[in-house]
Order: structure tokens, then sequence, then C-alpha cells
């Protein structure tokens, strides 16, 4: 399934949004314009549709109640708002509506009250609340059909997409120092700490043949890198990634994940987990700590690892501030958005008729784009 | 593109290549640093391909081009400065052998690329009817209309290093040809 469409209102610093979505977007931005704000939304369905510890209270709760999340901007309308459509490919008609709309409770425990929540598939309507029941009981407006496995029947395909969201945001030092640190790991591991356990939680033979591929791209950017192999230390019984490199004396061995640049780990975690899941991706900054040559092949390696995937091609929402990733001239530009700061809060818009025929012309997006949102951050800094 | 091909050129014709300063592309970066060029050119020899593109009234031909770019100073006998008729695609289709093994079958191509009218629209095309495993890398095909994809560049730059021969392709394109000798000494 495919996001296609997503609409907000008076989500944090957004007070309307109403945006396409492709197979894969680039969110563009100045620093503070709403990017991560922007992929909470989808982090927040998921904490939302999650069968285990799920549910809107707790994913209220984890983000510092409404009054965290609903727009500062928003004046007297109390509400929060979100609309998501989806359908099975890019091609065929959105078939999935998702609505939910949210508020305090007035009185009492001030507990997350759902004010609308609604499904369509290709047009029926499967669910409208508040019903009958909820006005007789309205403390069932504590919680969204979309969390309960006995309401939630006739939509659980949607259910189910939402639940498989991953967000990544990967800190390779956590990674490398995990056991140092005391890994405390966060729901969903947004930071990529667990991403060794991932690995070894793989059956055997998905792993390896996953692990070749992975060894492949690798051998593509990171130089005299030869082969890679995952396995389980004697004594702790931890999972580890080894490496052996091409011009090593034929005795040195094998290096673990802890010798591995962070540019390495970064493109490893973020090479299997395009490769894992079926839901969307949402991806925070991927060139970080990697060589902007490798940064603009960014989007052929969304694309090779789609090709890989076949049928069933990963859907990629990623927020970037690179100029190299934007520089690859063969970005769809219908798959970028940009998010432009205003007086109240942040819009969202796609590409204008001059700057598609700008790109047309042959000038990427980045030196299309990019000028307008280094403006908008020098404005900031002469402020200083 | 034109930096995959002007190395494989210096190569294929015994130069060794010095990375700095950073070898660009575009074209109007490379002329806001022209000058910059001619300095470097009195000491070392410097290689500079530039597509002619389509002609203007203000730039008809590669002569006002290059006219344009010096503003009639003297070139400095170290700038091989070269452009390619109407780009440097036109470069690449000009080498058949190179371009069936890119391509496969029995490709359609033209004995005279200089002569093109957009030698990267033909390339595109040609590009489509690949194997789509490498096809959907690309090319990138919206609505009715073609566009490079976001493997193009990587690619057509490892085919040009891995396949693509100067010495071939400048048997039918005049502009490469002379570039060619030119290095050649
Ligand atoms: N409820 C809210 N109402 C209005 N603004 C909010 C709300 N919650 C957060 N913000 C604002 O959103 C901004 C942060 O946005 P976000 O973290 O999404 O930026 P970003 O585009 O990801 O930036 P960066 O590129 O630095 O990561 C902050 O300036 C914050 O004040
Ligand atoms: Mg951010």
């Amino acid at each position: 399934m495919i996001v296609t469409r997503l609409l907000l209102r008076n989500w944090r610093n957004f007070i309307e949004v109403d945006i396409p979505l492709h197979e894969r977007t680039y969110l563009l931005g100045a620093n503070a314009s709403g990017k991560s704000n922007l992929l909470d939304v989808f982090r927040f369905l998921r904490d939302v549709s999650k069968s285990q510890g799920g549910g809107i209270q707790k994913a209220m709760h984890d983000r510092g109640g409404i009054q965290k999340v609903r727009c500062l901007h928003a004046r007297n309308d109390p509400e929060v708002r979100i609309e998501i459509h989806l359908s099975e490919s890019l091609d065929t008609p959105s078939d999935w509506r998702y609505i939910l709309a949210f508020r305090n409770e007035a009185r009492g425990e001030h507990r997350i009250s759902v004010s609308s929540e609604e499904v369509f598939h290709n047009d029926d309507r499967l669910l409208l609340r508040p019903d009958k029941e909820d006005t007789e009981d309205p403390a069932r407006l504590t919680q969204t059909a979309m969390e309960q496995i006995q309401a939630n029947l006739r939509f659980r395909s949607l259910a189910k997409h939402f639940e498989g969201i991953t967000y990544l945001h990967l800190i390779p030092q956590l990674l490398k120092f995990g056991d140092r640190i005391g890994g405390q790991l966060l729901e969903g591991d947004p930071f990529g700490q667990g991403f060794l356990e991932r690995v070894a939680r793989e059956p055997k033979h998905i792993r390896d043949s996953r692990l070749k591929k992975l060894g492949e791209s690798l051998s593509w950017v990171v130089p005299h890198f030869h082969e890679l192999r995952f396995i389980k230390d004697r004594a702790t019984g931890h999972p580890h990634l080894e490496a052996r490199y091409v011009h090593h004396r034929p005795g040195a061995g094998w290096q673990r994940e802890d010798q591995f640049s962070d540019g390495t780990l970064r493109l490893l975690a973020l090479l299997w987990i395009l490769y894992e899941g079926d839901s969307l991706l949402l991806l925070e900054e991927p060139e970080l700590s990697l060589n902007n040559s490798i940064v603009q092949q960014i989007p052929l390696l969304f694309q090779r690892v789609n090709r890989d995937r076949k049928k069933r091609p990963r859907q990629i929402l990623t927020s970037t501030h690179s100029e190299a990733l934007l520089s690859n001239e063969g970005i769809d530009p219908r798959g970028v958005l940009l998010l432009e700061p205003e007086k109240e809060g942040t819009s969202i818009r796609t590409i204008n008729e001059r700057e598609a025929a700008l790109l047309r012309d042959g000038f990427s997006v980045s030196e299309v784009l990019l000028p307008a949102i280094a403006l908008e951050t020098a404005k900031h800094l002469s402020a200083i | 593109m034109s930096e995959s091909v002007g190395r494989k050129i210096a190569t294929v014709t015994g130069w060794n290549i010095i990375e700095q300063p950073r070898i660009s592309n575009g074209k109007s970066k490379l002329q806001k640093n022209f000058s910059k060029y001619c300095q470097i050119a009195k000491r070392e020899a410097v290689l500079l391909i530039v597509d002619m593109d389509r002609p203007s009234k203000a730039c008809p031909c590669p002569v006002a081009l290059i006219e344009e770019w010096t503003g009639g100073n003297a070139i400095p006998p170290g700038m091989f400065f070269r452009i390619a008729v109407r780009e440097v695609e036109a470069w690449l289709l000009a080498d058949h052998e190179a371009m069936r093994n890119l391509l496969g079958g029995q490709p359609k191509l033209s004995s005279d690329p200089d002569n093109m009218e957009d030698p990267k629209r033909e390339l595109l095309n040609l590009l489509k009817r690949v194997k789509k495993y490498v096809r959907d890398d690309v090319v990138r095909v919206s609505g009715s209309n073609l566009f490079q994809g976001v493997g193009y560049n990587a690619v057509l730059e490892k085919w040009v290093n891995d396949t693509w021969s100067p010495e071939r392709a400048a048997q039918r394109s005049e502009s490469l040809k002379r570039a060619f000798y030119r290095l050649h000494g």
C-alpha cells in the first residue's frame, strides 16, 4: 500500500496542509521548518495502531499531551485533524481513506477524546464516529477504532499498514557503544541501536541472502570492502556483523561493527531497513556522515532496492538538507515537497510551474529549490 | 558526464590526471572559472570539454562560443578547449560497438551524430528499449515524457569508463576526432 495524500489541521507547526505523496518523496526546508514534525504524523498513526502498547492516549501522552501537538498558531479551533489517503499502487485511484480528529475532554481527567473517526474503502463508508454507542457512553471516545482488534476488523489491513511504519534517524555511535552507555532502547528503535538484534531475528536464509546483497552495494561505495558476515559471539551470545577488506594482510581476520566507519555503519543499517519491511519508511537526513559522491547516489540506491523488491516497492519519505543528494538530475520532481515557514506556522507545497520548467531545462532540484531555502536561513542568521 | 568522457579521452591518449582542483561539471560553472583554468594552463595541460548546445543568435557555432568565452584573448598553449557538437551525448552515440553492447540487440544508430538535433533525447529514446533491469535506473517515464533516471549518470559513466572507446567514436564524430587528435599530439 502507498500513502497518496495527507491532509492536516493544527498539527504542530502546520495550521493547514494538503499534500500528495509519491513512491519516493523528499522533504526540503530550512532548520525548524517542520520536516520532523511532518514525519511525526506517520509515527503517531503507527503508535495509535500498534497492537501492543498502542492507542491514542499513550501516543499523545508520549508526545507530552495535546498542548504540545496542537498548533500554537491555531486560534479558536481546539481540534487536531489528520486525513490520510492510501492506494494499492501509485497508478490506481486511492482506495482507502482514514480520518482522525481529536481534542481534550472538556471535563474530568482531560483525556484525549476522539471527535471524529472515519474510514472509507472505495467510497464505501466503513466507519463513522461518534456513533450511537459513543453518544450513550462518551468514555468510548477515549479510544480509536483503529487501535481495537474488535473494532478494526473491516480495515485491519489499514491498521497493519500503519503499524508497519518505520522511522529511522540512525546514530552510529549509539550502535557502536550501545553496551557501554547502557543502551536503553526507545520504542520503535528510532536511532537504529537495535539494528543487530533485528539482523539476528531474521531467519538464516533470508539474512544470508540479504547480507550478500548489502555486501555488493557496499563494495560499490566503500573502498576495499570485500565481504560481510553475521556471527554470534560464543561467550556473550551477542550478535555481530563482521567485514573483511581486500588489502588486509592474509591472516588479518575479520573486523567487527565497532571498527566500521560511521558512514559504513549508516549505509549498512539504511540498506538493511530498506529491504526489511513493507510499509512506509521515514528517513531523517540519510546523507549524514556519507561522502557527497555516495550521497548523490542515494536516490539510485532507493531505486535499486525497490527493483530487487519487485512487486512490493517500499514507499520512502525522506527529510534532507543535502545539495549532493538533490543534485541527482533523475529525481522525480513530483516527489519533492517544500516546507515554507510563514508568519504563522509552515505551509507545504509541491513545485510550481516555473520551477517545473527549470527542471525540464535540465537544472537539478538542488539548483532550483535550495537557493530559496538558503535565503530563508540567511534571513535568520542576519538577525543573530 | 563530460567529466568521465574527458577522463577517458585523457587516459587513452596517455595523460596523467591530477584531481586538483576538483574536476567540475556544468557549463556555467566552467565559464565562470574560465580565466582560472587559463592560469593553470600556463603551467599544466587543461582539458575543457563544453557542450555546444542549441545554436543561438549570440552563439551560432563553435567558433563563436570560443570567442564568447575567451573574449578574444589568446588561449594559452596548455589549454585544450574542445566543443562537443551538439553535446557530449553525441560523442557517446558515435561508438556503435559500445552502444550495441550497452543496449543489446540491433538498435538503429545514426552515422552522423554531430548533426543530431538533440543527442541526449536520442540517447534516452534508445535507453528506453534496454532490458527492464537497467531501464528503470537510467530513464524515467512521466506521462508521455522521457527524462533521465536516478542512475543515468552512474550507469553511463561506468560504461564510458569500461566500454566506450574515443578512438572508435572519433570515426563518426568530427568534433570528437579533432579533440582526440589534438590530445594525441
Ligand atoms: N504545537 C506546535 N505549534 C507550533 N509550532 C510548533 C509546535 N510544535 C513544534 N513546533 C515548532 O516546530 C519547530 C521544529 O520543527 P522540526 O523539528 O520538525 O524542524 P525540522 O524541519 O525537522 O528542522 P531540522 O532541519 O533542524 O531538523 C520548532 O521551531 C518548534 O517551535
Ligand atoms: Mg528535523
